[in-house]
């Protein structure tokens, strides 16, 4: 862990990202105790008020506080996010190292399953499998995990190809190590560190694109405080309440920002491929 | 005598890399054949050090790889005490692996590089159970000192170790599961020569007081003399001559040892390219004797018909030695 | 300081390379003369590439700090601007690397690359410098030169690609040739063909050589004089067959017992390894690991002083001019 912190901390950029990331991170997590109001509590007697002293970031066309519901879509934001990435993490690795491990038929399989997802944009896939899933928080997870299998199956199993390849991988097989204890100890260990970052990155798509599907409308289903669907109510009203859709948009922005930035400092930090430490 | 440790029988190993172009649209080519390994017959008894020295394509590498079993031959048999390794059981397979060690040529590339060396040391020795779990601390650091590394060492990871620690540290690995035979490949090959002379000597030593067998894989015929008892001498995939180091340095009787003792750097002794010309492909090998291109004594009879590893008729009948060759040299190297 | 034409080819005096805080090269001082052939020897950080690289211009301010002098054929190097070494090299100063698979562009064909020196430096056309190219490549043992122009690096062996390198080198008739370790990569029988193409051309046109090796044979084989440094600092030189011959310098000497030979019994190598730039002594470097060291050495470092037919710079070792009349030219220079 300390060669960890040692690597990160070197990058300026990588330190900014991270000091966002954290801050929203600490919303989403403290949300309940930070939200003045229910998020999903519509007053509508005071729609559309501006900021004030009672709603810190006004209020939408339903009279829910806005400052609530930012804080509550930076939760739901980060929480489809990780989750996405998780499972179709999960599912990448699961696919990737059969494909890297078994070889011949097995892979040439599976690599053709991974091409026909992968010819999809990742947006158009997951609208389809909403389509067929149907809407919701956790449909919306489910859609974008599995378009997310895709890359992380490919990226898998090049890293396992590649280090199976390596000296030592042999030399454990030449000393009676047995092939289970290989994959676990030695194989996995190696794959996954890049991996892990791969991983990282991808959440700020994961985010944008669970955002744009609420925005759409084929995402999460309201009054779920999710930004992307804040941002699409309010854009009825964006000249009379900006900050309906302003606040969140910012938000969305800059989460995305940090992401990026944190991303990029662990992949220089980190990830052999670009020729990190 | 005894039975010997391993039997290498008259062993062959092709690869096939990619074909020559047809003739016309639609003939397939005929493949093209590598052959790495072309008849190699050895036998190598307990407490044996054999340097198996040879440049680039003699196959060297290739024969350890399958005498240790990671690639099974295109011919021949290959015996481990008298039992061909294609045919071990499990139990036999582990025993194999135990008993037998090897030490990479990228010391760094063969270590884990997410592990610390105390527990790159640690897992043969949980692996074949040869000590209670409180005790691998000691036996790594013991096997630390073995080395002549400090016990520091065992905290950190194979990248922040120097050339020489890192393959102090292989040595170090390949004694933890207390093999009978240790076969390194070029291990002392890329370093500083103090580095290299402190190497050299910690295995002579340990060779000798553990009693090990030891195969070197070398083009360094220095080397080869300094470690091991006995060299054979290997050229494009067959081993032209054989026998104990001090025969063999003081009267080689193979054009190809004899170029490569002259072209072997020593001090006092003038630059000498005794042997001209490339070394030839391994790929599509001329007919007759494979040295036959390069050899200064050849003659045409040497292009038809390819010798075989025999002992020569007039030498000593109780000195182990062998050479392929139709005619070889009887005088003593000049020096 | 030496100038014109009597004087010597290179002179360093007190040349030191600075890389932030550490000097990789500490005040180093040598001649070479015209016709002659230096050695420099030492181990990894001894500073032997880095000064080869700092000799034409590869490594230079802002990248480095240079200070001293360090003169070749009467021009300056020291602060010289790219633009005037551009004309240096591969023109007056010919390189060879180790690693000449490397070293040569794949996209251009042999023919090529031989070419661009000549057209570039001498100003032949385009007919000219063909029939000089092919002249290289026959010289350099190139069968069948002229198809071969149109060959592409990676479709030759290794050592033709290293012929090659020399040929480029040599195209316009360089006064000094560097080779950096330039048959390390190669086989032992290939090695003495190159080295022995090297001298061969070196002599036969009068210019003179340095060899940047680590191998203590090869270099008493063929260099005429040699200077060894130890960790940036020149700790002796003079002719091979003194400093290798009779080695008065601790390390020169403890060097020497480490290499393997075919008829090495024992070998006593020095102990320890080269310290880190950070934990460089001051005084002599060699101090930490010298088996004589007094504690004069680790504060004041050891001028350079005449020792009979050689330079020393050891405490230990007394001036002492040479005694026999000066019939063979003492060709290191004097401080």
């Amino acid at each position: 862990m300390k060669s960890f912190w040692k690597a990160v901390s070197l990058q300026r950029n990588a330190m900014f990202g991270l000091a966002i990331v954290g801050i929203f991170i600490l919303m989403a997590v403290f949300a309940p105790v930070l939200a003045p109001y229910n998020p999903t509590e519509q007053n509508l007697e005071f729609a559309l008020q501006g900021p004030s002293g009672e709603h810190w970031l006004g209020t939408d066309s339903f009279g829910q506080d806005v400052y609530s519901r930012m804080l509550y879509g930076a939760r739901l934001a980060l929480g489809i996010g990780f989750a996405s990435v998780a499972l179709g993490l999960l599912g990448g690795l699961i696919i990737g190292l059969l494909a890297g491990l078994l070889g011949g038929r097995v892979e040439w399989a599976l690599m053709r399953l991974v091409d026909a997802i992968l010819a999809f944009p990742e947006i158009i896939l997951a609208i389809a499998f909403v389509a067929v899933l149907g809407m919701g928080t956790d449909k919306v997870v489910y859609a974008l995990a599995i378009s997310f299998v895709g890359p992380f199956a490919r990226i898998v199993r090049s890293d396992v190809l590649q280090v199976k390849a390596r000296p030592f991988i042999e030399a454990a097989r030449l000393m009676g190590v047995p092939p289970f204890r290989i994959i676990v100890r030695h194989l996995l260990p190696n794959v996954l560190s890049s991996l892990m970052v791969q991983a990282g990155i991808r959440i700020s798509t994961a985010i944008l694109l669970e955002s744009g599907l609420s925005f759409f409308g084929i995402g999460v289903v309201p009054p779920t405080p999710d930004w992307g669907l804040i941002i699409a109510e309010g854009r009825g009203f964006i000249t009379m309440a900006p900050w309906i859709s302003g606040f969140p948009g910012v938000a969305l922005a800059l989460l995305l920002i940090g992401l990026t930035l944190l991303g990029d400092g662990l992949r220089d930090a980190f990830d052999p491929r670009s020729g990190g430490h | 005598m005894g039975a010997p440790l391993f039997t290498v029988l008259d062993v062959e190993k092709t690869y096939r890399v990619g074909t020559t172009p047809g003739t016309g649209w639609f003939s397939a080519g005929q493949p093209r054949l590598l052959k790495a390994l072309n008849g190699v017959r050895l036998e190598i008894a307990q407490g044996d050090s054999i340097a198996l020295v040879g440049e680039s394509g003699s196959g060297k590498s290739t024969l350890v790889r399958l005498m240790l079993g990671l690639e099974p031959a295109t011919d021949g048999r290959l015996l481990y005490r008298q039992v061909d390794i294609g045919q071990f059981d499990r139990a036999a397979r582990q025993t194999f692996r135990r008993e037998v060690a090897f030490i990479y040529q990228d010391a760094r590339g063969s270590m884990n590089p997410r592990m610390r060396i105390r527990a790159i040391l640690a897992e043969p020795l949980r692996l074949y159970r040869l000590c209670s779990e409180s005790e691998v601390e000691g036996r790594v650091l013991a096997l630390l000192e073995k080395v002549g590394l400090s016990a520091d060492l065992a905290d950190r990871y194979p990248s922040e170790l120097s050339g020489g620690q890192v393959r102090r540290v292989a040595v170090a690995r390949a004694l933890a599961a207390e093999p009978k035979t240790i076969v390194a490949d070029e291990s002392v090959a890329g370093l500083d020569v103090s580095v290299q002379a402190q190497l050299l000597n910690l295995l002579r030593g340990l060779c000798r007081e553990m009693g090990l067998t030891l195969i070197f894989i070398t083009h360094d015929l220095g080397v080869a003399s300094y470690l091991c008892t006995r060299i054979a001498v290997m050229y494009l995939g067959r081993i032209v001559e054989e026998g104990a180091t001090a025969d063999i340095l003081h009267r080689p009787m193979h054009p190809y040892t004899r170029g490569l003792m002259r072209a072997f750097p020593s001090f006092g002794r003038p630059l000498t390219a005794s042997l001209k010309g490339e070394i030839p492909s391994p790929i599509d090998l001329p007919a007759g004797c494979r040295f036959a291109s390069r050899c200064p004594h050849a003659v045409p009879f040497c292009l038809t018909a390819d010798p075989v590893l025999k002992h020569p008729e007039d030498a000593d009948p109780n000195a182990t030695r062998r050479v392929a060759c139709h005619f070889p040299i009887r005088d003593i190297l000049e020096p | 300081m030496l100038t014109g034409q009597s004087g010597p080819l290179l002179a360093l005096q007190d040349f030191t390379l600075r890389r932030g805080a550490h000097a990789v090269l500490d005040a180093v001082t040598l001649t070479l003369d015209s016709g002659r052939t230096l050695g420099l020897l030492g181990e990894s950080g001894a500073g032997k590439s880095t000064l080869a690289m700092a000799l034409i211009g590869l490594l230079r301010p802002p990248e480095v700090e240079l200070f001293g002098s360090m003169v070749f054929a009467g021009t300056e190097l020291v602060g010289l601007p790219e633009t005037q070494y551009r004309a240096l090299r591969g023109n007056r100063i010919g390189l060879v690397f180790q690693d000449a698979t490397a070293s040569l562009d794949p996209c251009f064909t042999v023919g090529q690359q031989i070419c661009e020196p000549l057209k570039r430096h001498l100003g032949l056309g385009p007919r000219e410098a063909t029939a000089r190219a092919i002249e290289l490549l026959t010289q350099v043992g190139i069968p069948d030169a002229r198809s071969r122009l149109n060959a592409y690096p990676h479709q030759l062996s290794g050592g033709m690609q290293q012929r090659v390198m020399i040929s480029i080198a040599l195209a316009c008739r360089p006064q000094l040739l560097i080779a950096d370790e330039a048959t390390s990569a190669l086989d032992v029988t290939i090695q003495a063909q190159i080295m022995e193409l090297i001298l061969q051309q070196v002599r036969a046109s009068g210019s003179s050589a340095i060899f940047v090796l680590h191998d203590l044979a090869l270099a008493s084989q063929v260099c005429d004089d040699i200077a060894v440094l130890y960790a940036g600092q020149l700790v002796e030189a003079g002719p091979a067959t003194a400093v290798l011959g009779a080695p008065k310098h601790p390390y020169t000497i403890g060097l020497r017992s480490c290499v393997v030979e075919l008829d090495s019994e024992h070998l006593n190598p020095l102990v320890g390894s080269v310290p880190s730039l950070n934990e460089m002594p001051d005084g002599c470097h060699f101090c930490t690991r010298c088996p004589d060291a007094i504690p004069r050495c680790s504060k004041e470092r050891p001028p350079l002083i005449t020792h009979q037919d050689r330079q020393v710079a050891c405490w230990l070792v007394p001036e002492l001019p040479t005694s026999a009349p000066a019939s063979a030219p003492v060709s290191v220079g004097a401080s």
